[in-house]
């Protein structure tokens, strides 16, 4: 059982500040706020049951199998209490935070309690053969409470084998070229489940949003309701990954030189989403089962140990990955799916395009790649439709490592690649508008937009070597219609860290009390490589972590290098 | 062997049984799955509140701002920035996406969703939906041009709504018009009473509202469709229609959340209670030319120190980057503009005015289009102005102000007539009707002394003629029309 509470307090002061220098009055009048404070309280309750039964037999002293049989109960609970004092009103009396300290009525922010329980039952066969075979097969049965009530089981089975040949090698000659082989094979299915209340539509209490302040309900005395904007849905069906992977794992020469490969397909269907649609529909967000998304891409890691020496020894060890991922099919002969965005900027799953496609309004651009720009303004032309902008998955990713070990020197270098793929750069967006940017730089006047032509009357397109634009309006207003201009390359190479250390030998230490000891210098995040065109910031800068939405970067803080000494002690 | 097996036995005795107990409470404690946060239903009643609330938020604050800019009564600060982009005819279209949800996904959502209620005698508040329908349709086509109206509000039909021609959607503003009236005259049903924020469920004036909506409708297209604009007014004026004769708008008071919509967020701690409009010098000559005395109560007075009368000060339109220093008059609490003024959080949003309404039907008049006396409806609609500005008496004005009634009298064909009414509409709609005064100007080209903004951006001649589609739409609506330029004017557009 697993149990989690959280009480958070917001508080922001009351102030009224007036000018010193009344001369200046009419412009710069009293510096106020109103203040505000907040209570959020947040429980999550968990409670597990596991029963398992497991049996053995052997068939012969060669033939070894188990079984498990297995229930699993999971209850999770979770309230959360948001509450503040009135948005606009505020705090009455200065310094003193407390909901009845509010200037109008309280706010309740959120009010909510959840309940989602799933059963399962499981089994679990084991078979081996020797040292040498072994195959592996599961079931599962899950139901789940937040699933419809006439489609809430499932099932998912799973099965995998391994093939150590190297042991019926282990007698030949081969063994001192091949020391280790193993063949592996995997296919497996898991379902999942969703969150509780999404088979409906709800209502609440009616919050009408401006910009930055709301109408609330009650208005006076007056209660009003309205239909959320999440439409529901009491068709969803479960979650289903089936994934395929095949590989193998092998030795030479003694383990001075390893190699681990694998190849696998992933195949998502019906994940279920929360999707904005168009608010012409009335709704802002809908409920889905999104389609069949597949992921499919190679593993590879190589290791070896070129120089072994007495006291020297030098090893070399580097990883390749590559993963491609389409969108098969969606749902309802949908083509395209919304995933997620922000600032204009949006995250969709369209068919036949990677998983997480950018797209947005951007630049015109004629066929040669050059800005379409216009004729009076010199301004550059928006698209009149959003267009698909490249996508955060890169074409690889590879790192390389190695280490030196001379006497007690140790020395480790690691470096790591990502090549390809694209990301939004939210720290590009503020520095172009607020005119520290690279490319806000330079002559801003007098000067025609960059590599831009203009079309004539036959939609032709003239270079624009003569009509001028301002950087000031194109960098502060034009540009806030084209988020696709802030789609960056996310390639890069990184050195992500180096050390090195000197351990001291028995004899050093004789006369000391330590039994073993250890000094080094380390850094990580050491150096960053990126293509000319990324000079904003790291690609690796992710707004919400693992999720939909990624290759956002969201003027995270820059990340950063450290460096430091270690020293390692035994007594 | 045989031992082994008796052990398994008895375990696998207790295995089935505690499986069993497992197994039967199973259907029922996996039934947790009512929400106990929210209701799947609610009366009809409660949705219409928030309705009239979310197109008044619509009216009263993001499109009041881009109409006061855009029709020459406000313009930004030069002190502070918030507005610039509007001033310089370079909006952006996530700027649109908050009032577009509005529009859809509150007013109008609710406002269907009352309509299709099955409870029995809501006839009353199933009238005032349609009115509220057909009103926010109205705004959306007026601001946006195409939108989506026969398949939007329908999701489980429609996920991608395709954008209907303006034409028809005016032809559907007029069907819910036409589908309110005998709703609102059934009698003996359910009255909405203090849920109706804008008339408290007295269904007369709900009836004045919804034939002036339709008078207001039918004007609009009278450049695209003047032959059916006559026609409509003709009988809507044969069926004995009553107008309006005081403003539609909801009582907003002090209290923290039921504020003037514009207030409230100007006092919001992200705009922490800047002053971002001050007065327009396009209106404020105009009203200076005249005498006007509403010109004090629609702008604050500065305090003048140097010479003995306070006056309004105020800076040519969108000439903010070169008047950096200078006091400019915000506009007045009256109107809600004066950010650190709380007389500013009861003013009203104006569905529709007094002074409209006497405006408007004196222009159906005067296009012949309706019988009754144009000066006499033409003095009605100064008169509801200055009382709602609380200006004094009218008389004077009326009648030595070059553009009171001398301007009337001296018009001799009916476009003159109409501009000289128009332009007293412009007068009337300062700083409380932003959106329709540009509405209007868009389609009569009146009044004629509009600038250009000394910042836009957008080229010389280029007005703003529409708003930019939300960026919401762009992305997620896979029969996105394509992006209009804002200077593209929209159907009925006389320009």
């Amino acid at each position: 059982m697993d149990s989690y509470s959280d009480r958070r307090e917001l508080i922001s002061p009351k102030y009224n500040f007036v000018p010193l220098d009344e001369s200046d009055a009419g412009l710069w009048g009293p510096q106020t706020n109103n203040g505000s404070y907040e209570v959020d309280q947040y429980n999550v309750n968990e409670v597990v049951h596991d029963l398992m039964l497991t049996a053995t037999h052997d068939f012969g002293k060669d033939f070894h199998t188990s079984l498990l049989l297995g229930n699993n109960i999971r209850e999770r609970s979770t309230t959360a209490n948001l509450t503040s004092t009135n948005t606009s009103g505020g705090l009455i009396q200065q310094g003193w935070y407390n909901l009845e300290n509010s200037n109008g009525p309280i706010d309740i922010i959120t009010d909510n309690i959840t309940t989602q329980r799933l059963v399962g039952f499981y089994a679990d066969l084991n078979l081996s053969y020797k040292d040498y075979l072994f195959l592996e097969g599961t079931l599962r049965n899950d139901r789940s409470s937040t699933l419809p009530v006439n489609n809430y089981s499932y099932f998912y089975p799973s099965v995998s084998g391994s093939f150590v040949f190297s042991e019926l090698l282990k007698n030949s000659g081969i063994a001192d070229f091949l020391s280790y082989g193993k063949l592996r094979s995997s296919f497996a299915q898991v379902g999942s489940d969703t969150n509780p209340y999404e088979l409906l539509t709800y209502y609440g209490r009616a919050t009408i949003s401006g910009s930055f302040g709301n109408t609330t309900f009650p208005f006076g005395n007056v209660p009003g309701l309205q239909v959320g904007s999440t439409l529901g849905n009491a068709t969803l069906k479960p979650e289903q990954t089936t994934s395929f992977e095949m590989g193998t794992e092998l030795a030479f020469f003694q383990s001075r030189l390893t190699v681990d490969f694998s190849y696998y397909v992933n195949d998502s269907k019906n994940q279920i989403l929360s999707v904005p649609i168009p608010n012409s529909t009335g709704y802002g967000f809908n409920t889905v089962n999104a389609g069949e998304i597949q992921n499919k891409g190679i593993e590879l890691s190589l290791s070896g140990t070129p120089v072994k020496t007495n006291n020297l020894q030098w090893d070399l060890f580097g990883t390749f990955t590559k993963n491609h991922s389409d969108v098969l099919s969606l749902l309802n002969g949908i083509s395209q799916l919304t995933i997620g965005g922000l600032n204009g900027m949006s995250i969709v799953a369209a068919k036949g395009m990677p998983y997480g496609e950018f797209y947005s309004v951007t630049n015109q651009t004629d066929a040669q790649g050059r800005t379409i720009v216009d004729k009076t303004t010199g301004q550059p032309l928006a698209t009149t439709t959003a267009k698909y902008l490249g996508s955060y998955e890169p074409k690889f990713q590879a790192s390389l490592g190695t280490t030196f070990k001379y006497d007690g020197f140790a020395l480790s270098v690691l470096f790591d690649a990502k090549h390809g793929g694209v990301f939004y750069s939210e720290t590009k967006s503020l520095t172009d508008f607020t005119g520290t940017g690279i490319e806000t730089g330079g002559p801003r006047f007098g000067q025609p937009f960059p590599n831009s032509v203009y079309l004539d009357a036959n939609g032709k397109s003239v270079p624009n070597t003569t009509v001028p634009y301002s950087v000031y309006n194109y960098y502060t207003s034009v540009i806030g219609n084209t988020p696709g201009m802030n789609i960056i390359d996310a390639s890069y190479i990184k050195l992500r860290s180096a050390a090195i250390s000197y351990t001291f030998n028995k004899t050093q230490l004789r006369n000391l009390p330590f039994g073993a000891l250890t000094i080094g210098v380390f850094g990580n995040n050491l150096f960053l490589w990126t293509p000319k065109s990324n000079v904003y910031s790291d690609p690796e800068e992710n707004a919400s972590g693992a999720g939909n939405e990624q290759g956002f970067e969201f003027s995270a803080n820059p990340s950063v290098r450290n460096y430091g000494i270690n020293l390692k002690v035994s007594f | 062997m045989m031992k082994k097996y008796r052990i398994n036995f008895k375990q696998a005795m207790v295995t089935m049984l505690v499986a069993a107990a497992g197994f039967s409470g199973c259907k029922k404690s996996l039934d947790v799955n009512i929400n106990p946060n929210n209701p799947s239903g609610t009366e009809a009643t409660l949705l219409l509140p928030p309705t009239e609330a979310a197109i008044s938020q619509v009216i009263g604050n993001s499109f009041q701002v881009f109409g006061n800019i855009w029709a020459q009564y406000w313009t930004q600060n030069p002190s502070s920035s918030q507005y610039r982009s509007i001033d310089q005819y370079a909006p952006v279209s996530t700027d649109f996406n908050r009032p577009w949800f509005n529009i859809y996904s509150v007013a109008l959502i609710n406002a269907d969703l009352i309509i299709k209620s099955t409870e029995p005698n809501i006839e009353n508040v199933k009238g005032i939906a349609y009115v509220m329908k057909a009103y926010s349709f109205q705004v959306a086509t007026d601001a946006f041009g195409d939108v989506p109206v026969a398949q939007a509000l329908q999701p489980s039909v429609f996920l991608s709504p395709k954008y209907d021609a303006q034409k028809v959607v005016y032809d559907s503003i007029f069907s819910y018009i036409n589908k309110a009236v005998p709703l609102l005259n059934k009698a003996n049903v359910i009255s909405p009473g203090s849920q109706d924020l804008i008339f408290q469920g007295d269904m007369q004036k709900w009836i004045a509202f919804a034939n002036t909506l339709e008078l207001r409708a039918f004007l609009r297209l009278s450049k695209a469709d003047p032959a059916g604009a006559q026609a409509g007014i003709k009988a809507l004026y044969a069926a004995n229609a009553a107008f309006l004769t005081e403003d539609a708008t909801i009582t907003y008071t002090g209290t923290g959340g039921n504020e003037n919509p514009f207030y409230n967020e100007a006092t919001s701690p992200t705009l922490g209670k800047t002053q971002n409009v001050v007065a327009s010098s396009t209106v404020v000559n105009a009203f200076a030319k005249n005498n006007d005395p509403r010109l004090a109560k629609f702008y604050a007075l500065l305090i003048d120190k140097v010479s003995p009368a306070d006056s309004v000060e105020s800076i040519p339109q969108g000439s903010f980057l070169t008047q950096y220093g200078k006091h400019v008059s915000p506009p007045s609490a009256l109107v809600g503009g004066k950010a650190d003024d709380p007389a500013s959080a009861t003013a009203p949003v104006k569905l529709i005015s007094a002074a409209e309404s006497y405006f408007l039907q004196a222009e159906a008049v005067a296009r012949g289009w309706a019988s009754g006396d144009v000066a006499d409806l033409y003095t009605k609609g100064i008169q509801a102005s200055f009382a709602a500005t609380g200006a004094g008496d009218p008389a004077t004005y009326i009648a030595t102000a070059p553009d009171g009634l001398p301007a009337l009298t001296a018009a001799a064909s009916v476009n003159d007539k109409v501009k000289a009414i128009i332009t007293q509409k412009y007068y009337a709609m300062c700083g409380f009707q932003g959106f329709e005064a540009w509405t209007e100007w868009r389609r009569t080209g009146y009044p004629t002394f509009f600038v250009t903004s000394a910042g836009s951006v957008i080229g010389a001649g280029k007005m703003p003629l529409r708003m930019l589609y939300p960026n919401s739409e762009i992305t997620s609506n896979a029969n996105y029309p394509g992006t209009v330029p804002i200077y593209t004017p929209v159907w009925w557009a006389g320009m």
